[in-house]
């Protein structure tokens, strides 16, 4: 492979790559306020992918006018989720196990939700009228479309970051992830403090999917960028945040040159090959401090 | 002295009513089989039994060794393709087929070994990894596998030179390799094995300063849970004469580890409740055939709400109510 | 200086922190041990060293002349060190009998293949538990879950669940902590009985007249470091340990 090529595969890689980073945020907050690895997650993905077609083709919204209304329905469904089908299980103390499988079963529901011919049936949605065409920089060719996907991705980490760390809310989030029972000892509201945190990685999610729908296609199956994304999420230091954003990225790019490069057919296991590799020889991600998931 | 009978009375009494349940249980298992000959309903228990197998492994590992194995459906995979390479080879029968599925399966729980040192959700999420990879693999892996097509005409089940051939011997062979599993499992739990693997679920601490290697015995909680799988995976095969590698997705491996917790994750028949219960779904309603799939997420999240011990618990939940009720005596 | 155990310069920082520092010191076969210190000094880390459940970063440990350092923790049980815990850690549905049992995890672990004969030998294994709880006192406990007994009682469990093990070293660590005087001396009299069964003792207490009355030698600790060793007599009037510690001694009683 050419320099050329390797630059381009790059290009290509990295709008992927901040989709998957969207997602992977999602996976971390997650996971850091509630301890816990969600199934239902890449569903939030596919529903955003769908709220995007109805956006986009049937309301004719502009991407830009589409991610806060999809970001936010999407939000929406995360709540009633983490309402309905998590929170008794919480507050009965339930096993990690009863929580992984109840969001295994709210996966199911969405997905045959909207599987249904009333709702958007099983196959796959074009979300794109027309792109406008590439540019040129420099021979490298550059789409519209993703570089509108890679602004997007990054003005919503940068947003989600400076929410966490600037306002009172953020704060109280980032206080539940570190220990749930001192931050209600400091009168902080935890059940909201997770109701926020579901919603933060609804509206991501639901965001990826738009933006997978825009740049791929939109569908019941878009749920499967979200599975991969979740590599995204243990590259970065699965539960670390700016972590999430540049395993994204790293895996975007990793996997589009794998692809192109040396194995089409095997990209997928070399993924997955690679969240198995991460998790045994740097537990914390590749760039984190180092962290302890030993026995 | 008289408490210490009393207890070991209760004990006898409570292990005649087990020997009986037990032996009406597996008598009216067999019954099934000549009751359902030549119906659908025969096919579709056979099928419940090679996934509740498959499930009964991971119970294992899951609910006694503590250890939340995600790709189950590698070591389905791995016994299949085992299996069926020395059946379609070198023209062997089920029963080293058997043999031969264990030991593939056995070298995948050794590849797995290293990320038993992961803890909690770290190892739930590379066991899925691996199980999604070795998905991958047996996909593309075409010349072993026959990857997406599948490999065909798997020669049936074989047995001491009898050939068993249709869903009613179909039925005996994989009820009779089930209640095998089954019976080994519940002797192993009752042995010092098991009543470490107890311990070390209970505390970790506790049992590694009793000198209990909690590594080793994690590790064999994989590997004797992998064994079922394998031979559900042979027994898959040999019964549909064809295995195709989306069986082995990570679909398959949610689904089975659903089955443990939807019949009961401490419950070794909880693995085939939740097995009947998946495979009803996916056959039988066909009145709302579109919201079956619907249908099975609302009653899998319910369940997580309402009765955490999954399907299994069902019996003890209800006498403990009914005790409340009758304001009598303490479970 | 060659005891049943010996602490060679024995030292664990937790990134800068030194919570033992250089500890040397040797406990000979049939001795009963005191170690004592104020909140902090590091007597559980010093514990926890010689049990194996967190690793040295510096010196070493010998179990009469075996380097006890570089074998794991289930292991050093097969070699005789057996321990307790400042807060029990028990199968809290297992019955007292079983979490007994347990504790003889190197015979389970050989009865465990013997497939038929299993069954007898760990019928065995229980009649031997079920003697060890009496040996502690709770043999009217044998079949009640150790979730449901009280704080002392699990204290006494955890004591039968290491002697199940024959252990030529027994860690105690704060076995009377919240007993009355009652329970306390019963504990003392059990624990002054091990000796002469084979088991050498160390035992970390804040029960001032119990370490006194139960130890042989008394080594204080104070910042991860030896400060005094010797007879109680002799620590008593150590006016280094009045210093950092026996300042508090007062207001325990």
């Amino acid at each position: 492979m050419n320099v050329h090529n390797l630059v381009q595969q790059t290009v290509f890689g990295l709008g992927l790559g901040a989709i998957y980073g969207l997602v992977a945020i999602g996976f971390s907050l997650v996971y850091r306020t509630m301890g816990l690895l969600s199934f239902v997650h890449p569903q939030y993905v596919m529903l955003g992918s769908v709220f995007g077609f109805t956006a986009l083709v049937k309301l004719d919204l502009s991407l830009w006018t589409a991610i806060v209304p999809v970001g936010l329905l999407t939000a929406l469904v995360a709540v009633v989720v983490d309402q309905v089908g998590l929170r008794p299980i919480r507050r009965r103390g339930g096993a990690e196990i009863s929580l992984i499988l109840a969001t295994v079963a709210w996966g199911i529901i969405l997905v045959e939700i909207v599987r249904q011919d009333w709702a958007y049936g099983p196959s796959a949605l074009s979300l794109r009228s027309a792109a406008r065409p590439p540019i040129n920089v420099l021979g490298i060719e550059l789409r519209w479309d993703t570089l509108g996907v890679l602004a997007s991705g990054t003005v919503l980490a940068l947003g989600l970051a400076a929410f966490l760390k600037l306002t009172r809310t953020g704060r109280a989030v980032r206080a539940v992830g570190e220990s749930g029972p001192t931050a209600a000892l400091m009168g902080i509201d935890v059940e909201r403090m997770l109701a926020i945190s579901a919603a933060l990685a609804g509206f991501l999610g639901g965001v990826a999917g738009l933006l997978v729908g825009y740049l791929f296609s939109a569908g019941i199956s878009t749920g499967t960028i979200g599975v991969k994304a979740l590599a995204a999420a243990v590259i970065g230091g699965f539960g670390n945040i700016p972590g999430a954003i540049i395993g994204g990225l790293v895996l975007g790019v990793f996997d589009n040159i794998v692809a192109a490069d040396v194995s089409a057919t095997w990209r997928d296991a070399i993924v997955y090959g690679l969240i198995i590799v991460v998790l045994l020889l740097r537990p914390g991600g590749l760039f984190g401090r180092r962290t302890s998931a030993r026995t | 002295m008289r408490a210490r009978d009393a207890i070991l009375s209760r004990h006898h009494r409570s292990r005649t009513v087990t020997i009986v349940v037990t032996a009406v249980a597996v008598a009216a298992l067999y019954g099934a089989a000549p009751r359902y000959d030549g119906t659908f309903f025969l096919s579709f228990l056979v099928d419940v039994v090679i996934l509740g197998l498959a499930a009964l492994g991971l119970q294992h590992t899951v609910g006694d060794g503590g250890v939340l194995n995600l790709g189950q459906a590698a070591f389905f995979g791995l016994g299949a393709y085992g299996g069926v390479w020395t059946l379609q080879h070198w023209h062997w029968t089920t029963l080293p087929a058997f043999g031969a599925a264990i030991v593939v399966a056995a070298l995948g729980a050794v590849v797995m070994a290293p990320l038993l040192r992961l803890r909690g959700v770290y190892f739930a999420m590379a066991s899925f990894a691996f199980g999604a990879m070795m998905f991958e693999i047996f996909g593309q892996a075409v010349s072993l596998t026959g990857g997406e097509n599948g490999l065909f005409l798997v020669p049936p089940l074989r047995v001491f030179g009898h050939t068993f051939i249709g869903n009613r011997d179909s039925y005996l062979v994989v009820l009779t390799v089930a209640l095998l599993c089954y019976a080994v499992l519940a002797l192993l739990m009752r042995s010092g094995y098991g009543l470490s693997l107890h311990a070390v679920r209970q505390s970790e601490n506790g049992a590694r300063a009793a000198g209990v290697n909690v590594a080793r015995l994690r590790f064999f909680a994989l590997l004797i849970g992998v064994i079922p799988a394998a031979l559900a995976g042979v027994l898959y095969a040999q019964v549909h004469g064809i295995v195709q590698a989306s069986v082995f997705d990570y679909n398959q491996s949610v689904a089975l580890i659903t089955m443990v917790i939807v019949g009961g994750v401490a419950s070794r028949w909880g693995a085939f409740a939740g097995a009947l219960l998946a495979q009803y779904i996916s056959v039988y309603p066909r009145a709302i055939e579109q919201y079956r799939f619907l249908l099975y997420g609302v009653l899998i999240a319910a369940l997580m709400i309402v009765l955490p011990g999954g399907i299994a618990s069902v019996g003890r939940v209800a006498l403990a109510r009914s005790r409340v009720l009758l304001g009598g005596g303490r479970l | 200086m060659t005891g049943l155990l010996d602490l060679s310069d024995v030292s664990r920082s937790f990134g800068s922190l030194k919570a033992v520092d250089g500890v040397t010191t040797s406990i000979a076969a049939g001795e009963i041990r005191g170690l004592i210190g104020p909140n902090g000094a590091g007597k559980t880390t010093v514990v926890n060293l010689i049990s194996g459940f967190i690793p040295l970063t510096g010196g070493m440990i010998e179990l009469d002349g075996l380097r006890l350092d570089r074998i794991p923790a289930h292991a050093r049980v097969h070699h005789g060190i057996g321990r307790t815990f400042q807060t029990p850690q028990l199968c809290p549905t297992m019955s007292v009998l079983d979490n007994v049992v347990v504790g003889a995890h190197k015979r389970l672990a050989t009865a465990r293949f013997r497939n038929l004969r299993a069954r007898s030998s760990l019928s065995s294994l229980r009649s031997e538990a079920a003697n060890r709880a009496k040996q502690v006192g709770l043999g009217d406990l044998l079949h009640a879950h150790a979730g449901g007994l009280s704080y002392g009682h699990m204290r006494l469990l955890e004591i039968a669940r290491a002697l199940m093990g024959s252990p030529r070293l027994l860690l105690l660590d704060e076995p009377v902590a919240g007993m009355n005087e009652v329970e306390s001396d019963e504990v003392a009299t059990i624990v002054r009985e091990l000796p002469q069964a084979g088991t050498t003792v160390l035992v970390i207490e804040h029960d001032m007249p119990f370490v006194m009355g139960l130890c042989d030698r008394i080594t204080v600790l104070d910042h991860g470091d030896v400060i005094a060793e010797g007879t109680p007599a002799e620590v008593q009037a150590d006016p280094r340990v009045e210093e950092v510690y026996l300042g508090t001694l007062g207001d325990e009683g």
